[in-house]
């Protein structure tokens, strides 16, 4: 308990590292989503993933994601945040996208209405095959960074631990990707709403009902989940 | 999670915007939006995150290899994300508490 509560006054940083396959750490770094990261990952990334069928986030466009989701932040009370998770490449002094998220800052708990969470709204990591042709860096594969999605969420995660909301987190796992992504979820420590149960007050309620997919933490799971990640930070 | 970029083609749409025109839908939501009344903002906001499932948008040619590809981002234009508000604001909180417990006594005298 003590550990806990001093890791929220110390407040959690964000992941700085990534395993590779070579062994040798892939240095990240998670800064502002920004209009250029978007426009970047439109054109070198998201291209990748529209010829994937497989993948969920197919089809996506973060160009229209962005700067709405900043507007909001200025306008509405969800308060919406966008995090580029990116490789640092200092040979050059670059950096390249290895992962988008968009959380919004604000929405009822899942768990317990009452409480304020966070709710994932977009994430994407790069396909290694994105990576390895990126133009004036290719990456080879012993230096592709590893568990971008497991960094993906804790970036989410953290967001949420160093604000009141305290961990608590919640998403909803995109139908595309099946049985199979709920149960990575569940890997990641997190819980699944019960289909029969009742989303809070929000439109959601009405119009996406729980149906077995949504997933969230609670603030123990995610302080549990955090830890796992502390080597990377 | 998934708001199908269809959902945003549908909305710019009802405003008059051509749907087949991906960048005129981008323009939209980057430059007219923001100047609409703040309650609209927010439906539209809400509209978006209770979208119902849908088949994502195919736009063709909406990658297109004859523009620009934007150059690697500099890294000194994407500074590190500042840790945590919470936390700072927590280590705010003795010289906060000082000060207001200083403030109330000041009104007291």
């Amino acid at each position: 308990m003590i550990r806990n509560m001093l890791r929220r006054f110390r407040g959690v940083r964000f992941v700085r590292q990534a395993p590779t396959r070579g062994g040798q750490p892939a240095e990240l770094r998670v800064t502002e989503m920004t209009l250029p990261h978007v426009q970047w990952w439109n054109s070198h990334v998201q291209p990748v993933i529209d010829r994937d069928p497989e993948r969920p986030d197919r089809g996506w466009n973060w160009l229209l994601y962005a700067p709405f989701a900043t507007l909001a932040d200025k306008l509405l009370s969800r308060q919406p945040a966008g995090y580029t998770v990116g490789m640092v490449a200092r040979e050059v002094g670059g950096l390249i996208p290895c992962a988008l998220v968009q959380v919004m800052g604000r929405f009822p708990g899942l768990d317990d209405h009452n409480k304020t969470g966070s709710f994932v709204w977009f994430l994407s990591t790069a396909p290694d095959e994105a990576l390895r042709t990126v133009a004036g860096y290719p990456l080879t594969e012993e230096r592709l960074p590893k568990r971008l999605g497991s960094i993906a969420l804790d970036v989410a995660t953290t967001h949420s631990l160093n604000r009141p909301t305290q961990g608590r987190l919640a998403l909803y796992a995109d139908a595309a990707g099946g049985k199979p992504l709920v149960d990575w979820y569940c890997r990641r420590g997190m819980e699944v709403l019960e289909d029969e149960k009742r989303l809070p007050l929000v439109p959601r309620r009405l119009f996406r009902p729980s149906d077995g997919r949504y997933c969230y933490y609670t603030p123990t799971g995610a302080l549990r989940a955090s830890r796992e990640l502390d080597p990377l930070r | 999670m998934p708001t199908p970029t269809n959902a945003f083609v549908e909305i710019a749409e009802r405003y008059g915007v051509d749907p087949s025109d991906l960048h005129a839908i981008e323009k939209w939501f980057c430059e007219s939006l923001p100047l609409l009344p703040g309650h609209e903002i927010e439906e539209i906001l809400e509209k978006l995150l209770s979208w119902p499932e849908g088949q994502p948008a195919t736009f063709g040619d909406h990658h297109d290899d004859a523009e620009e590809a934007p150059p690697l981002l500099r890294l000194d234009d994407c500074p590190p994300c500042a840790v945590p508000l919470l936390a700072s604001r927590l280590r705010d909180l003795p010289r906060l508490l000082l000060s207001r417990l200083a403030g109330y006594k000041k009104g007291k005298t």
